[in-house]
């Protein structure tokens, strides 16, 4: 069933973002990254978060196991800089092969 | 060991085994502080992601990574007090700076291994007095080093479970 699959992800990369932020209000935007393989249950929760306070070292993703029930599939989490963020957008910095940037899970109010 | 992860994180338990042995021994400040920034880039390395060498960090891993470990571990398992997240950050920065060879552009040559030139005097790491070790007794320390034990002790975060 992929769809019920793909609904848990984005709920679940929805509650990993709130969680973040709600303990580092730091955090500007955070965006849900999604693969080719997304569908598949092995696939992790991926997700991208802009940070002015993290140090800017590129892309390095963080995976964390699955922590069920809450938590039924591992996560990977990308932190970067607004700096980096603007290379990702442009093109100049790379996710990992086949990665591409998603929804949108937290963005100030404009 | 089935994964580098998993090699990684084995031997995080056995630095912090020894961290443990060398706090609470009279020894100077500076073995402890070496085996608590070994212990941390290890736990650190073990959850990055592998598929990507070349986006593995060899430097300052445990600012870049700590921090998000402290967190995800927050948002899933929950503790009464919120950490102080700047506070941490500050910290896993000054934890990385004990390595030689990170030294801040030259502004920060005290480690915790070989001997620099000071102002004054060539300093020794077994006599120098790091702030670090002060800081890590605050509320932001204090919650920095029970996280980290705990994961590494009970990784019920880590991506392998070999």
């Amino acid at each position: 069933m992929p769809n019920a699959v793909a609904m848990d992800k984005r709920e679940i990369a929805k509650l990993i973002a709130e969680g973040h932020r709600r303990i580092e209000p730091s955090i500007s935007h955070a965006f849900r990254i999604v693969s080719d393989h997304e569908h598949e249950r092995d696939e992790p929760v991926k997700l991208l978060e802009v940070n002015p306070d993290t140090l800017a070292a590129g892309v390095v993703p963080v995976v964390f196991g699955a922590f069920p029930p809450d938590f039924p599939y591992a996560s990977v989490v990308v932190e970067v800089t607004e700096g980096e963020f603007e290379k990702i957008r442009e093109g100049s910095l790379q996710l990992p092969d086949g990665w591409r940037l998603d929804e949108v899970l937290y963005e100030p109010a404009a | 060991m089935k994964s580098w992860s998993a090699a990684f994180a084995r031997q995080a338990q056995s630095d912090l085994d020894a961290y443990e042995l060398l706090a609470a021994s009279a020894l100077p400040a500076s073995h402890r502080l070496h085996y608590l920034q070994m212990w941390l880039e290890k736990l650190c390395k073990a959850y990055q992601l592998k598929e990507s060498p070349q986006m593995e960090l060899t430097h300052q891993v445990v600012s870049k990574i700590l921090p998000k470990l402290i967190e995800e571990n927050w948002t899933r398992v929950g503790s009464k007090h919120r950490p102080d997240m700047k506070a941490v950050r500050n910290l896993c920065r000054e934890i990385d700076l004990l390595h030689p060879q990170i030294d801040n552009g030259g502004k920060r040559p005290d480690n915790v291994e070989y001997p620099w030139a000071g102002d004054a005097a060539i300093e020794t790491p077994a006599l120098w007095r790091f702030g670090v070790a002060q800081r890590l007794t605050t509320p932001a320390g204090r919650l920095l080093v029970k996280v980290a034990a705990s994961l590494t002790r009970n990784p019920v975060l880590f991506p392998d479970s070999d």
